[in-house]
């Protein structure tokens, strides 16, 4: 473990660790564009220079190991006067795009150029042009002029994806970033090259002019396409997602996330006049559609529990909390009825992020609900049961709580599903289970209400409430609520620090889990889970770190 | 001097093996395999041999630092640098095309020292016709079995192989060039580490210079203190290349010992200044990528590595370009900044950008845009240029434009003034 | 994509080399000698026989400047233009073989047999101008030469002289 000096300051880092690792980690913002964790040292942007003495000349703190009793200045005046003329360099060609470029705001080259360059350039002659709305994929396009040349976004290509559809053509200062005829760039994960680029060179097309980046509130929250559970930021501004974007998280996703879950707003957006509008009751006209809605439920449910003919379909979309909620129900009030686990399985896992279970939290429900009520059963043995008459009434979380659900096949056999009469379902989205409903209570959707999903590998994390509903629903919790306390005679229903409480209380796994420090963090194991095993691979520069117990500046 | 590099040059038949053997070729590789790898390397080292592509690092010391024991999944490799692509440099190429067998069987003498398996010769793309011919004689050669497996019963195996480059004079900068081998672009690559630890695919390498190799039989078959005898002092040895280019009647390379007077080179050998009454104005010493040395700096000037680095300058390949005082410097000057940038590779940002600027800079005062700030801005982007890159080809662009700055200044600012050169050809 | 025999080639080029990717570039070569230039259908090829992505081919292909990506004349002229050339005349040459050509730099003669390019280095100062036509270096080059090469191409007769070295001769006005 070398100890070695910075800016004055002494510091002790593990073995193998450069002078940027260590000045980041350690609050030293030394500037640099080509350098990523994830990605192998490429050391070319040249912008990290810094003095170490007893070198010859300047280095690059990136690809600079540390040595005992080194001596690093990151902020003398030769260290500045470098970077300038670096910065001079850099801004040569760059064109003046900031009023159009997405990227403003969030844009190294502005803010290096700020901090570390001069206010004027002594360039005066044409700069190169070339193309500057080149399509490399469905959602990625590239503006040449912009580019700086790092190479991140085609060594994330070859290391991360192992894809390598970009390659870096011609020579000199007319290198340019591009794919080969025929092979665009479309790998599943194509837009983690956006978040890489330094500059506005890659933008994604669904994001293009959309904002700027200035008016948006990124909530940290989880995404909900499959049980890999990556951490996200939702950028949200007027009420919409703007966008979603990773948040660095080394247990689960490190710095990537799938495009299908980086363009999940867009499909909301999209499914908008597909999302349930109210609740729905064979009651017609009445004063307060919730009232009656929520009291035919507790009519239908509670008469057939106690007839013994009411069964629970669970979804493996819900929050833990709901899930604590339905189990309570089916194990108290509704005297034992069966509960059944629907499953949204398609595909395979990948090496990378995706999962093959497209529910984000099929753990923390199974967890759960086995927990609280014994065995679940899975979807086959209900359809059995419904179509031998067994079910007269049926309470079901549908499928589509966090999306809609084109392309996916009915979560129940549609002749199945009908064979009950009284059909209580609670979804977002419309689906065939809720469109042939008796009793439909419409759920807040994905991002307009809290909850705590666990992962596959049994990463507990927070998910967040970032949006105000558009439509009429209810938080899961509070309709479950409301059923519980209707049919268990209780007059309120449970608090979310109660339901926490509960959850601890019940289910062994959950014992330990704080429940206020999740909330914007990367999340919590349950207990006998090692979720950073199952963590996707580290590529880069931080395999060697990680092996040594060292946690990385987060980008 | 007697003829030792070119001493087959001239000869009938003498790519031939038949014609190298018949003049001693290869006796020198079998007393060699006879020999322990390390002292080999000790004579090497005697003998002061330092790097003839440009750089001038000592030979023997380079081997040095190789693996003496390679692990069999990590084999030891010796890349022979035939790129020669450093403007005014065409030395290499009387050796590769007159006597290829005398460039293998210093391979291979080299390559059994430092314990290599295998010998990459990387030559230029456009040397279509030296390729042919190293073809030719690695064929005969393996053929006599002084390639291959158990070479000459020593027990040491050695292949070699030809690998033509594409145009790019990057890739004669040694990390470039194992880059390419291994099939890629001609990007430089950062050091550490360095090729002797992680070259080739990753395995233990050292890259030299065709000459300096053609130097090796020489040495183990005559000894280390008769090549040191030779030249300056015992930091500058042996018999030198010099090639002579430009503004002289009778342009070529010639033999000489190292340290031998830069005007005696001239005016002796390339047969003084090529028109009657025009002077002689400048001399770039060692290729494009060296300063420049006016006419009077030139006086009693030895052709060393130390001598001509004391003279402000460096040796490099020994490529000597001559300008006489009908020379447009900073027309010159414009063609090598051109150079530089359409052979910058584009990797870092210092040089991708800065030989851009330097020749867009140029252009414009060789067409009457110049203004007095120009010149300063050269020299300030140049300078911006040293030192801070994955490669030296930055300091290559930036030390032509300073000399050229410091040394003919007078011509710059007479463009700026009169939008025109000062010297009459123009 | 290519015959039997072109493959058999190609794998003795392969098995030269420890790792398949090395002969990138000399199958390139390959497929540049027999094509006279690199369709993009060639990378393809290179890449599946050397097991890289076709995006890694193009960049090397368009990386190395003897590479070229479309058809050219049937000789084409690369005139060095750097320094050694440069002061031995080759800018009024060049100038010369544009004229009588008819054609710019990086253009073709409309009957498809010259191309003039300008190249860096040639590594022949010393025999300079070097005009490289196709493989071969045509040393020492002035315009009566020139001329009388490009005349023989054109007439479909055997060049009046073989490619290295000429007559040594001194600079005239105008060079």
């Amino acid at each position: 473990m070398p100890t070695f000096t910075i800016d004055g300051r002494e510091l002790t880092v593990p073995d193998g660790t450069t002078v940027l690792q260590a000045a980041l980690a350690n609050g030293i913002d030394i500037p640099h564009f080509c350098y990523h964790p994830g990605l192998r040292i490429s050391g070319n942007c040249r912008v990290c220079l810094v003095e170490v003495e007893k070198f010859p000349k300047p280095a690059i703190a990136c690809n600079t190991v540390v040595a005992d009793g080194m001596v690093v200045h990151t902020d003398t005046e030769r260290v500045r006067k470098l970077r300038e003329a670096v910065m001079e360099f850099l801004l040569v060609n760059h064109p003046l795009d900031c009023p159009i470029c997405d990227q403003a705001g969030e844009c190294r080259l502005q803010e290096y150029a700020y901090e570390h360059g001069d206010a004027t350039t002594r360039f005066r002659e044409e700069k190169e042009h070339g193309p500057k709305r080149r399509v490399l994929g469905p959602h990625v396009l590239y503006d040449w002029e912009r580019c700086i040349k790092c190479t991140r976004c085609i060594r994330f290509c070859q290391e991360v994806t192992r894809t390598a559809e970009l390659g870096m053509f011609h020579r000199g200062v007319r290198e340019e970033v591009g794919t080969f005829p025929g092979r665009p760039l479309d790998n599943p994960y194509s837009g983690c090259v956006v978040d890489l680029c330094p500059v506005g060179a890659l933008t994604l097309r669904e994001f293009r002019f959309r904002t700027r980046v200035w008016f948006l509130t990124d909530v940290p929250s989880v995404c909900p396409g499959c049980a890999r559970g990556c951490s996200v930021h939702l950028g949200t501004f007027r009420n919409e997602i703007q966008r979603i974007t990773p948040r660095v998280n080394h247990a689960v996703n490190r710095w990537w996330i799938c495009d299908e879950g980086r363009l999940w707003g867009g499909r909301l957006e999209a499914a908008g006049e597909r999302r349930l509008a109210g609740p729905r009751s064979p009651v017609e006209g009445a004063d307060d559609p919730w009232r009656a809605a929520l009291d035919e439920a507790v009519r239908v449910l509670g008469e057939q529990a106690r007839a013994g003919k009411a069964a629970v379909l669970a979804s493996p979309r819900m929050t833990v909390e709901e899930a604590w909620l339905l189990g309570r129900l089916a194990a108290g009030p509704l005297s034992g009825a069966p509960v059944f686990l629907a499953e949204h399985v398609a595909g395979e896992d990948d090496e990378l992020l995706v999962r093959a279970d497209k529910a984000p939290n099929a753990r923390g429900v199974r967890e759960v609900l086995g927990a609280v009520c014994g065995d679940v059963l899975p979807v086959a043995e209900l359809e059995e049961r419904l179509r031998a008459g067994k079910v007269a009434a049926l309470l079901a979380i549908g499928p589509g709580l966090l999306g809609p659900v084109d392309g996916e096949p009915p979560v129940l056999a549609p002749d199945a599903a009908g064979c009950a009469p009284h059909r209580v379902v609670l979804d977002a989205w419309s689906s065939p289970l809720a469109e042939e409903a008796t009793v439909v209570l419409p759920v807040a959707g994905y991002g307009e209400q809290e909850g705590t999903w666990v992962s596959f590998a049994g990463r507990v994390q927070h998910v967040a409430r970032a949006l105000w509903a558009r439509t009429d629903c209810r938080p899961g919790i509070e309709i479950l609520g409301a059923l519980l306390a209707g049919l268990a005679g209780r007059d309120r229903a449970p608090r979310m620090d109660e339901i926490h409480a509960g959850i601890s209380a019940d289910v062994p796994a959950f014992a330990e889990i704080d429940w206020a420090a999740l909330p914007g963090g990367a999340g919590q194991d349950l207990a006998g889970a090692d979720a950073s095993a199952a963590a996707a691979p580290a590529t880069g520069a931080l395999v060697k770190m990680l092996a040594v117990g060292w946690t990385p500046a987060d980008e | 001097m007697e003829k030792v590099l070119t001493r087959n040059v001239g000869i009938e038949g003498s790519r031939t093996i038949q014609v190298y053997r018949k003049r001693g070729g290869y006796e020198t590789l079998a007393k060699a395999l006879r020999m322990d790898p390390d002292a080999i390397i000790e004579e090497v080292k005697a003998s002061g041999l330092r790097g003839r592509g440009g750089a001038g690092f000592p030979a023997g010391v380079k081997w040095s630092f190789m693996p003496k024991e390679p692990a069999p999944e990590r084999p030891n490799y010796l890349v022979c640098n035939a790129d020669e692509s450093e403007p005014g440099t065409f030395k290499d190429r009387v050796i590769i095309e007159n006597d290829p067998h005398l460039l293998l069987e210093g391979c291979l003498c080299s390559a059994f020292a430092m314990r290599a398996s295998r010998v990459f010769i990387y030559i230029r793309g456009e040397y279509v016709l030296g390729a042919r011919v190293l073809e030719r004689a690695i064929a005969e050669a393996r053929e006599a079995g002084f390639v291959g497996e158990d070479i000459l019963g020593s027990g040491w195996s050695c292949d070699i192989v030809v690998h033509r480059g594409g145009g790019a004079y990057i890739c004669g900068e040694e990390t470039a060039l194992m880059t390419s081998i291994e099939g890629r672009r001609g990007n430089p690559r950062l050091k550490p580490p360095f090729p002797a630890q992680f070259g080739v695919y990753g395995h233990p390498t050292t890259i030299n210079n065709v000459e300096t190799l053609s130097c090796v039989p020489f040495i183990i078959e005559r000894g280390a203190s008769w090549f040191a005898s030779i030249g300056t002092d015992e930091r500058n040895t042996g018999p030198k290349l010099y090639g002579v280019s430009g503004h002289v009647k009778n342009p070529g390379v010639f033999e000489l010992p190292m340290g031998t007077e830069l005007m005696e080179i001239i005016e002796e050998h390339a047969g003084g200044m090529l028109r009657e009454g025009k002077a002689l104005k400048a001399v770039i010493p060692g290729g494009s990528s060296t300063p420049v040395l006016r006419a009077d700096e030139c006086r009693g000037l030895r052709m060393d590595f130390d001598s001509v680095a004391k003279a402000g300058s460096m040796l490099g390949s020994a490529a000597i370009i001559v300008m006489d005082e009908t020379t447009d410097m900073v027309a010159v000057m414009e063609r090598i900044a051109h150079f530089y940038a359409h052979e910058s590779c584009g990797q870092c940002t210092p040089c991708r950008e800065g030989t851009g600027w330097i020749e867009k800079i140029l252009h414009r005062i060789r067409r009457g845009g110049g203004t007095p700030e120009d010149l300063d801005l050269l020299d300030q982007v140049a300078a911006n240029m040293q030192g801070v890159t994955i490669c030296p080809l930055a300091d290559a662009a930036a030390m032509p434009c300073r000399s050229f700055l410091e040394k003919f200044r007078d011509e710059f600012e007479h463009y700026v003034r009169h939008g025109r050169s000062p010297v009459a050809a123009g | 994509m290519f015959d039997e025999q072109f493959e058999k080639r190609a794998d003795e080029i392969l098995a030269r080399y420890p790792r398949r990717e090395s002969a990138v570039m000399p199958l390139l070569h390959l497929v540049q000698e027999r094509e006279g230039y690199v369709p993009l259908a060639a990378e393809r090829w290179v890449a599946e026989k050397t097991g890289v992505s076709p995006a890694h081919v193009h960049g090397v292909v368009t990386f190395y400047t003897m590479f070229r990506t479309e058809r050219h004349g049937r000789y084409v002229l690369h005139f060095c233009t750097t320094v050694s050339c440069m002061l031995r005349g080759v800018d009024h040459l060049l100038a010369h073989a544009k004229e009588k050509l008819g054609i710019e730099v990086g253009e073709t003669t409309p009957d498809g047999l010259f191309t003039i390019l300008t190249v860096e280095c040639l590594g022949s100062c010393g025999t300079a101008p070097v005009v490289q036509v196709n493989d071969d270096y045509y040393e020492d080059m002035d315009v009566a030469r020139l001329d009388a090469l490009l005349d023989a191409l054109a007439a479909g007769k055997e060049p009046p002289f073989p490619p290295g070295p000429g007559p040594r001769r001194v600079l005239v006005e105008g060079d």
